[in-house]
């Protein structure tokens, strides 16, 4: 399997779906634990920004999600009809507070940024599409 | 989310099973957040059947670490797979949380 491609509701409650179709898409490549974690992780993070900050109202959209084996690279592609929503654009957080004065906000697109090779965002034709891709290590 | 609760040497073990992603983190931030408030003071928190956590797992043990800091109790965290010591060590979380290698190690700190 070279692509896999779902669509799923806009709802945390649809998210497991995409956990699943994840596990598929690495057995079928052989990919190794590591990409597979990285791929669980980047994944839950655009999901969760997009179904939590990407709708002014509880409309129902759907969220395409694609995956693709291109050569030695792997290519997420997400795309939602939330509103404009560049993830790109949220700060990192403050890696020198304390304790008491840190905050969670910044660390998923942190996370995705530290742990894919390449991120980008374009808005077209009314929708928003996040591409993270990663090369597969030797 | 299943969580394994067990006692040991005065110490609450927690080993959720599974994710702590966007839907896991709620049912383990509001368990850990009971146990707090409960009067938990010595909690040890095993991730060795955890595949992965995102941010917002995160968000739940960051909040159990203030919590527990403001109880002055003892949150120790141990059983990370390289994998997610390597997200505790991307979000600077190493310096914010005790992280032990063993379940034995934990108990120790959090007694």
């Amino acid at each position: 399997m070279k692509e896999i491609e779902i669509r799923i509701v806009n709802r945390q409650e649809d998210m497991p779906r995409a956990v699943g179709m994840i596990s598929r898409f690495v057995a079928e490549n052989e990919l190794a634990p590591a990409m597979h974690h990285d791929l669980n992780v980047v994944v839950d993070e655009a999901l969760n920004n997009i179904i939590s900050h990407g709708y002014d109202t509880d409309a129902a959209d759907e969220i395409t999600i694609r995956l693709e084996h291109r050569q030695n690279k792997i290519v997420v592609q997400i795309e939602d009809g939330g509103r404009t929503f560049d993830p790109l654009q949220i700060a990192s957080p403050d890696f020198d507070a304390s304790l008491r004065t840190r905050k969670v906000g910044g660390l998923g697109v942190h996370f995705m940024r530290s742990l894919m090779d390449n991120l980008s965002y374009k808005r077209i034709d009314g929708k928003n599409r996040l591409e993270l891709t990663k090369t597969i290590l030797p | 989310m299943e969580l394994i609760e067990s006692q040991q040497a005065g110490v609450t073990i927690v080993e959720p099973q599974g994710r702590i992603d966007t839907i896991g983190a709620k049912p383990f931030g509001d368990r850990t957040v009971a146990l707090i408030n409960a009067g938990t003071h010595h909690l040890l928190i095993d991730l060795r059947q955890i595949s992965y956590i995102s941010s917002a797992g995160f968000r739940a043990l960051l909040i159990a670490a203030k919590m527990m800091d403001r109880a002055n109790g003892k949150l120790v965290l141990c059983g990370m797979s390289p994998e997610i010591k390597r997200l505790f060590e991307i979000g600077a979380f190493t310096n914010l949380f005790t992280i032990c290698g063993t379940r034995d190690e934990g108990i120790t700190k959090a007694t």
